[in-house]
């Protein structure tokens, strides 16, 4: 059944990949793979983020792959913890070997209490990424010139920080998600420190293309039900922006005319 | 293939191959080396085949691809990384 969520939220694509959702949803810290299942689909969500690690032997009946591909998610692996443009190499090497997919989720982390990006790095990895073929979105600041420079290397996507990951803290700098917005001419995905619903609808009020987001649903008290508002956030932010915001005014501007009112001997101004 | 070197002092634990020219590291840990071995008769000891699928492999910090792991013989202190996908953001 056609519902009015699936009629107004208009396709975007990431190079040549042609999305109808534009949320990205994260697959870790959710209570159960049952609750993230459910999250996900609530979500409306068609890509899933994974990390790769290291098999452990005795842990090959899970598999997060089989579970993921079998609902038709898309999958974007990432780079998460590596600190080094090596171990960024070698693991978008192993994830699209492992995944077939050249989409990765390109982080390079500067120091393990804020996990900001580690722009030089990632502005070398994201270039040596870009040669060998791969679809790059890297994860960085909320710095537009940074964002350009990752654009001009050929990355398909930018995807800055609202907040430090899993700080729930929202969008601390919307006027330069709006500067970058205005340059790059490739999407601005939202990605990390979202916290709730609001925080969705601002990032697309400002003009941004989409939003990439895990624990916001993840450690929600109702990861399901978050994940549904959520999806309506998206809805109306992006709705909102589309309409054309009236202009903010510093003073107040009547709406009921001021001509034709009554007048009483208490001398109405 | 690797270069031979002299055994570090101390290098092994207990319980652990004690001639450096004997181990393989897989995902971080020392595994004895059978003489001969290849890469798929190692992944074997983790329950990957050639038929499983999203794991990947590197050795020496070198993917190698489902077709080499048959016939890629292993040497003396090569490091193997064997990956998954797991729940990430």
């Amino acid at each position: 059944m056609r519902t009015e969520t699936e009629i107004e939220m208009e396709e975007w694509t990431i190079a040549d990949l042609r999305l109808r959702s534009r949320l990205i949803v994260g697959t870790a810290r959710y209570p159960s793979l049952g609750v993230m299942l459910d999250a996900l689909r609530s979500s409306g969500t068609e890509m899933a983020t994974v990390a790769l690690r290291r098999v452990r032997p005795g842990t090959g009946s899970e598999n997060l792959y089989d579970l993921l591909t079998q609902q038709g998610y898309y999958l974007l692996p990432n780079t998460a913890g590596c600190y080094t443009v090596k171990d960024a190499m070698l693991t978008a090497a192993l994830a699209r070997e492992a995944l077939g997919t050249s989409l990765i989720k390109l982080e390079l982390i500067a120091d393990d209490e804020t996990l900001l990006p580690d722009v030089e790095q990632l502005l070398e990895a994201a270039r040596l990424l870009v040669r060998d073929g791969f679809t790059v979105l890297p994860y960085t600041n909320d710095d537009p010139i940074i964002a350009q420079k990752l654009a001009d290397l050929g990355c398909a996507a930018v995807m800055p920080l609202a907040a430090p990951i899993g700080s729930g803290l929202g969008i601390r700098n919307p006027h330069n998600l709006q500067l970058m917005k205005s340059r790059v001419r490739v999407p601005v995905i939202v990605d990390a420190g979202v916290g709730t619903a609001s925080d969705v609808a601002i990032a697309f009020e400002l003009g941004c293309d989409a939003v990439l987001l895990n624990s916001a649903i993840a450690r929600a008290q109702d990861p399901v039900r978050m994940a549904r508002a959520i999806r309506h956030a998206a809805l109306a932010g992006r709705q909102a922006f589309l309409a054309g915001r009236m202009p903010r005014r510093f003073l107040a501007d009547p709406t009921s005319p001021m001509a034709g009112r009554i007048e009483t001997d208490a001398g109405g101004r | 293939m690797a270069e031979a070197r002299p055994p570090e002092a101390g290098a092994a634990g207990p319980g652990e191959p004690r001639s450096p020219e004997t181990w393989v590291a897989v995902n971080g840990e020392r595994r004895p080396l059978p003489a001969g071995a290849c890469l798929l008769e190692l992944l074997d000891s983790l329950g990957i085949t050639l038929e499983t699928q999203a794991v990947a492999v590197a050795v020496n910090e070198r993917l190698m691809r489902r077709a080499e792991w048959a016939a890629h013989r292993l040497a003396p202190e090569d490091r193997v990384e064997v990956v998954r996908a797991i729940q990430g953001g």
